[in-house]
C-alpha cells in the first residue's frame, strides 16, 4: 500500500475535486447511457430468462431505462386473459457505474494500464451484479399476487418459502444496488492492486509471547502475522 | 500438459494476489453477514436506532433554537417533516464500512479503533444529512428529492470510502 497511501496523502485535495467533478459529469452522462445499458442487460439476460420464466408468452420490453415484463395470465373460470406489467430493472436512479468509475478515475498512484484494468474488472463485475438483480426480479415478480377486477389471484408456482427467500434476495440486491456494490468492488480492486499494508520493523526484537508492539494487547504470535 | 501449466500459473497468481483475494472473499462474506444480521434484527435494533436518530435530530434542532417535533422515526419543523427510513439511518453503511475494516489485513486493535471512529463519523454525517434535508425541504422543497435520492446518497458513500481510505492510510502492522 506504500505507493497508494503516499499518493493519497500528498494529493487528497485534487483527488477529492477530481472525484466530485468526475461523478457529477458521469451521473449526467448516465442519464443518456442508461437506456442502452438497460438494452444490454436485457440482451445478456435473454438466454437465462427461459429457465426462470414460468408464464408462457411473456414479453420483455425495454422502455427507456427500465426493463418490463408483460405477462399474460388466463383468469380461472373466466374466458379472459389479462396482461399485466412488472418492472424488473430501472436504470434511471442507478448511479453505481458512475460512482465506481468516478472513484477509479480519481484514485491516485495508478498507472493508466492499472486503471484501465481496474475499470474493466469493476464495470464487468458490476454488470454481473446488476444482471443477477435483474434475474432475481424475474422470479420475484412472478410470486407477487395478481390484482384483477375479480379479486387477487395467486400466481402459478407460488410457494411461501420461495417468497421469503426472494424477499430477502430482493432486499439485499436493492440495498446493495444503492452504491454499495460499487464501494465493495472499489475496496476490493484497491486491495487487489496494492496488497497488504506496509509493515514497520520494531526497534527492539519482540518475543513470540510478548505483547505485540502494535498495541493490540494480543501476544505477538497471535497478531500482525508473526 | 496444458492444464498442468494453467493450474501452476493459477497457483502462482493466487499466491501473488493472496491478500487481495482473501480481502475480497472476506469482505463479500462479512457484507452478506452484516446485511443478514441487520435484516433479521430490524425490529429489535434497526427501528430503535432509527428512532434515536429522529430524537437526536429533534434535540439538535431545539438546541439551535428551532421549533421542532418528533414522533417515532418522524421528525419535523413547522412547514415540513421527514420520516427516517431504513436507507437514511446510516446503519447499513456502517455495516458495509465494518465489513471493509474487519476484512482488511490489520491488527485487531487497529481494526476495532478504525471501526469505532468510522462509525461515529458516519453517524454524525448522517445526522447532518437529516438536518440538511429538513432545512432543504422547509426552504426549497423542489430540491429535496434530488438532494435526498442522488446528492446525499452518493455523498454518503463517498464519506464511507473516505473513512476507509483514511483508516487504511494509517494502518501500520509490525513486521
Amino acid at each position: 500500500m506504500a505507493g497508494f497511501v503516499r499518493s493519497l496523502r500528498a494529493t487528497w485535495r485534487p483527488v477529492l475535486l477530481r472525484f466530485a467533478l468526475a461523478f457529477a459529469l458521469l451521473a449526467l452522462l448516465w442519464l443518456a447511457v442508461a437506456p442502452a445499458y438497460a438494452f444490454l442487460l436485457a440482451t445478456l439476460g435473454k438466454p437465462l430468462i427461459p429457465l426462470l420464466e414460468a408464464t408462457p408468452g411473456t414479453r420483455y420490453l425495454v422502455e427507456g431505462s427500465t426493463i418490463v415484463a408483460a405477462r399474460r395470465t388466463p383468469l380461472p373460470q373466466q374466458q379472459e386473459v389479462v396482461t399485466f406489467s412488472r418492472k424488473l430493472w430501472d436504470g434511471a436512479a442507478d448511479y453505481n457505474v458512475a460512482l465506481l468509475v468516478a472513484l477509479l478515475l480519481a484514485t491516485p498512484g495508478w498507472s493508466w494500464r492499472q486503471r484501465g484494468r481496474a475499470l474493466a474488472w469493476g464495470i464487468g463485475l458490476l454488470a454481473l451484479t446488476q444482471l443477477a438483480f435483474f434475474l432475481v426480479n424475474v422470479t420475484y415478480t412472478q410470486l407477487w399476487p395478481i390484482t384483477t377486477k375479480y379479486g387477487p389471484l395467486r400466481p402459478p408456482g407460488f410457494s411461501r418459502a420461495k417468497l421469503v427467500l426472494f424477499d430477502w434476495l430482493y432486499a439485499f440486491f436493492e440495498f446493495m444496488g444503492r452504491g454499495f456494490f460499487a464501494l465493495l468492488l472499489y475496496f476490493g480492486l484497491l486491495t487487489f492492486t496494492w496488497g497488504r499494508p506496509d509493515a514497520i520493523t520494531p526497534a527492539h526484537p519482540v518475543g513470540r509471547n510478548a505483547p505485540c508492539p502494535c498495541g493490540s494487547g494480543l501476544k505477538a504470535k497471535r497478531c500482525c502475522g508473526w | 500438459m496444458r492444464s498442468a501449466l494453467d493450474a501452476r500459473r493459477l497457483a502462482r497468481w493466487l499466491r501473488q494476489h493472496q491478500d487481495g483475494v482473501l480481502f475480497c472473499l472476506r469482505f463479500s462474506l462479512y457484507t452478506i453477514l452484516a446485511f443478514l444480521l441487520l435484516y433479521a434484527l430490524d425490529d429489535l435494533f434497526v427501528v430503535p436506532f432509527t428512532r434515536r436518530i429522529a430524537w437526536l435530530t429533534d434535540k439538535s434542532l431545539r438546541a439551535a433554537g428551532v421549533q421542532s417535533w418528533v414522533a417515532g422515526a418522524s421528525v419535523g419543523v413547522p412547514g415540513f417533516a421527514v420520516e427516517i427510513k431504513n436507507n437514511c439511518n446510516a446503519i447499513y453503511e456502517i455495516g458495509l464500512y465494518a465489513a471493509a475494516v474487519f476484512a482488511y489485513p490489520a491488527p485487531i486493535g487497529q481494526r476495532l479503533a478504525g471501526f469505532s471512529l468510522g462509525a461515529i463519523v458516519l453517524y454524525l454525517v448522517n445526522l447532518l444529512r437529516v438536518l440538511s434535508l429538513l432545512g432543504l425541504g422547509r426552504y426549497w422543497p423542489g430540491g429535496f428529492q434530488a438532494a435526498h435520492l442522488y446528492v446525499w446518497q452518493a455523498l454518503f458513500l463517498a464519506v464511507v470510502a473516505a473513512c476507509w481510505l483514511g483508516w487504511v492510510g494509517r494502518v501500520r502492522p509490525v513486521a
